[in-house]
């Protein structure tokens, strides 16, 4: 699996297809994913939220929504990017979180460890503001990025296990081919 | 199972050749570096736990706002297995040989590689540098190129030749020269070509970033470099992909002057590359400079075309060809090597040509018409001996001596022998 349809083709031809094997892009696993647990899921439920691509924010989109509110802040967007996609709504710790994304204290605190989290400290609050308007600005947009989806279907995926869904055994890949070669935004 | 590996087909390879583990891993996950924590527990979440097998390289981690370390991959891990502490991923293991690329454009992508590791110390954890298996030609730099010089290259001579760019200029480019082989940097990650021209990379820097990359490759910036500019560093891990995706032949090209694309030039042509304590291994730049006036001198880098021409050179030293068929071969040897923009090896296969020359002309003819004629050739066989002496020429010398010797007073023969025959023969 690869997020180039070109990566996919060209891996396919130097590992040789088999009927054990398939090769999707990254998008389509996901697609995949959303579909199998979509079968399964209550409809009311507002879990099957639907993530059109037309809606998703991607650094270009997040950058213009930046520079619109932020001209003159001296934090580079990717900078609030990288906070906000790396650690604030993409770590371990904010899946863990009730809310899924990390708390203002534990971002600003030390907690995340200098040598994985380089952007300093005194920088924190101030990115965790813009995170908070950032989401805002979703919420009213009706817009999504990656780690909104990510974390819907990971809570989809615990919701079918938990129940013991068909779905569940859908959404088990046995061999599973995976690179990252993304589309410009 | 974590591996930092930054090729997707050689790490297939390195797997499918240790099948006890590929057997255990039954889900491979490559590139690894351009994933989020969410992402990586997802991929957790649908193989199952103690079956994933992981490889990447954080250098070429180039999804714009992932900040990527394999110790995240293990706390997920943790995350993941709970109190199971036998599924928990080991630590990640190196592997640092190239299997794609030669060392000519493995020390050119170090030479980026040190720059990362000098202005973002934080952004990818710093390993050996890759070497590769076999020594190659360093890249060439079109400075300056006209799009149509590159256009009828690529119909021509580069036939096949893959153009690198910004993603978002390449359909631009496609269409612009009229070639089907354009790639973006992001869209070509994970691939590899035998021939590449990484093309405007420099000049297509936003004009923001034009002087903070000068200062950069002039190594004037200081430590809050990574601070103000943090776009650079996602620059560096895309040139260090372009880079690491050729197998064989690479250009760098410029089709404008540009702040960046003038200093990237420079800095290409007189850096040297260094070992991995930053010590210099080697005395020559990490790329050449290609003569873009020249179109025929666009075909091969300088490195190639010298090659060429010592092929050539030593094909007309070969015993069984004949005066004529070794005057041909120094004749291309020069027309390499002048491409090559090498004086030094065209003054060297000059002399030869030279000797090879005035060898093939009958003596005996000129002889017979005067003794001051024996005397001219006598005086022009010695300045040329003098010349191939000092251009190491040693075999050519003897053969011009042999050539000379029947026509020589005895005094003159033994001197010969005496103090140059004797000498080369001993070397």
């Amino acid at each position: 699996m690869s997020r180039s349809s070109r990566l996919c083709r060209y891996v396919e031809k130097a590992v040789g297809s088999s009927p054990q094997s398939n090769f999707y892009t990254f998008e389509n696993l996901l697609h995949e994913l959303d579909v199998s647990l979509s079968d399964e899921e209550v409809e009311t439920k507002d879990n099957t939220r639907h993530f059109h691509p037309r809606q998703r924010v991607s650094f270009a989109q997040f950058k213009q929504f930046y520079d619109e509110h932020y001209a003159q802040n001296k934090i580079a967007a990717l900078i609030v990017w990288k906070s906000i996609r790396t650690f604030i709504k993409g770590s371990i710790e904010a899946y863990q979180s009730q809310s899924k994304v990390l708390s203002r204290e534990y971002f600003v605190s030390d907690k995340l460890g200098r040598n994985r989290c380089k952007v300093p400290l005194d920088l924190r609050d101030s990115i965790y503001d813009i995170f908070i308007q950032y989401q805002a600005w979703l919420h009213e947009q009706r817009l999504w990025d990656d780690c909104d989806r990510i974390h819907s279907l990971l809570q989809r995926i615990d919701e079918a296990k938990n129940t013991n869904s068909v779905a569940c055994d859908k959404v088990k890949w046995s061999k599973v081919y995976v690179d990252v070669s993304s589309a410009p935004s | 199972m974590l591996y930092l590996m930054s090729n997707p087909i050689a790490s297939l390879t390195f797997v499918h050749s240790y099948t006890l583990t590929f057997s255990d891993y039954h889900n491979h996950i490559q590139e690894v570096q351009d994933y989020t924590q969410v992402e990586i527990l997802l991929f957790f979440s649908i193989s199952g736990v103690g079956s994933l097998f992981l490889a990447g390289d954080p250098a070429q981690s180039v999804e714009q706002g992932t900040d990527f370390r394999f110790e995240e991959v293990r706390a997920v891990g943790y995350y993941v297995a709970g109190n199971r502490q036998h599924l928990i991923p080991d630590k990640p293991k190196i592997v640092n040989i190239n299997f794609r690329s030669h060392a000519g454009i493995l020390n050119c992508a170090g030479g980026f590689l040190d720059l990362l590791f000098e202005y973002f110390p934080g952004s990818a954890k710093q390993l050996k540098k890759d070497y590769g298996l076999f020594k190659g030609a360093r890249p060439g730099v079109f400075h300056q190129v006209q799009v149509d010089q590159l256009s009828s290259l690529l119909k021509t001579s580069l036939q096949g030749c893959v153009i690198l760019t910004h993603d978002e200029s390449a359909s631009h480019w496609r269409d612009e020269l009229n070639h089907p082989l354009v790639y973006g940097i992001r869209e070509a990650k994970g691939l590899e070509f035998k021939s590449c021209i990484i093309l405007n990379f420099f000049s297509d820097i936003p004009s923001s970033l034009q002087k903070p990359w000068r200062n950069l490759l002039k190594d004037r910036e200081g430590s809050d470099f990574e601070l103000k500019y943090p776009l650079v560093e996602t620059h560096l891990k895309l040139i260090y992909t372009a880079t690491t995706r050729c197998i064989e032949q690479l250009f760098f090209a410029e089709t404008c002057s540009s702040i960046a694309g003038d200093a990237a030039t420079r800095w290409l042509t007189s850096t040297k590359p260094s070992n991995d304590d930053g010590t210099i291994h080697n005395t020559e730049a990490i790329a050449t400079h290609n003569n873009v006036s020249d179109l025929d001198s666009m075909i091969m880098t300088n490195d190639e075309w010298c090659i060429a021409g010592i092929d050539n050179a030593e094909l007309a030293l070969s015993p069984d060809i004949d005066m004529e068929q070794s005057i041909s071969y120094l004749n291309r040897a020069i027309y390499c090597l002048d491409k090559a923009q090498n004086s030094e090896l065209v003054a060297k296969a000059n002399t030869h040509l030279q000797s090879v020359q005035l060898r093939s002309k009958s003596i005996i003819q000129d002889v017979s018409s005067s003794s001051d004629k024996l005397e001219a050739i006598e005086r022009e066989v010695a300045q040329l001996t003098r010349s191939l002496l000092k251009e190491d020429l040693l075999s050519e010398c003897t053969k011009l001596l042999d050539y000379m010797m029947p026509y020589l007073s005895t005094y003159t023969k033994q001197e010969l022998e005496e103090k140059i025959i004797t000498k080369i023969q001993q070397a």
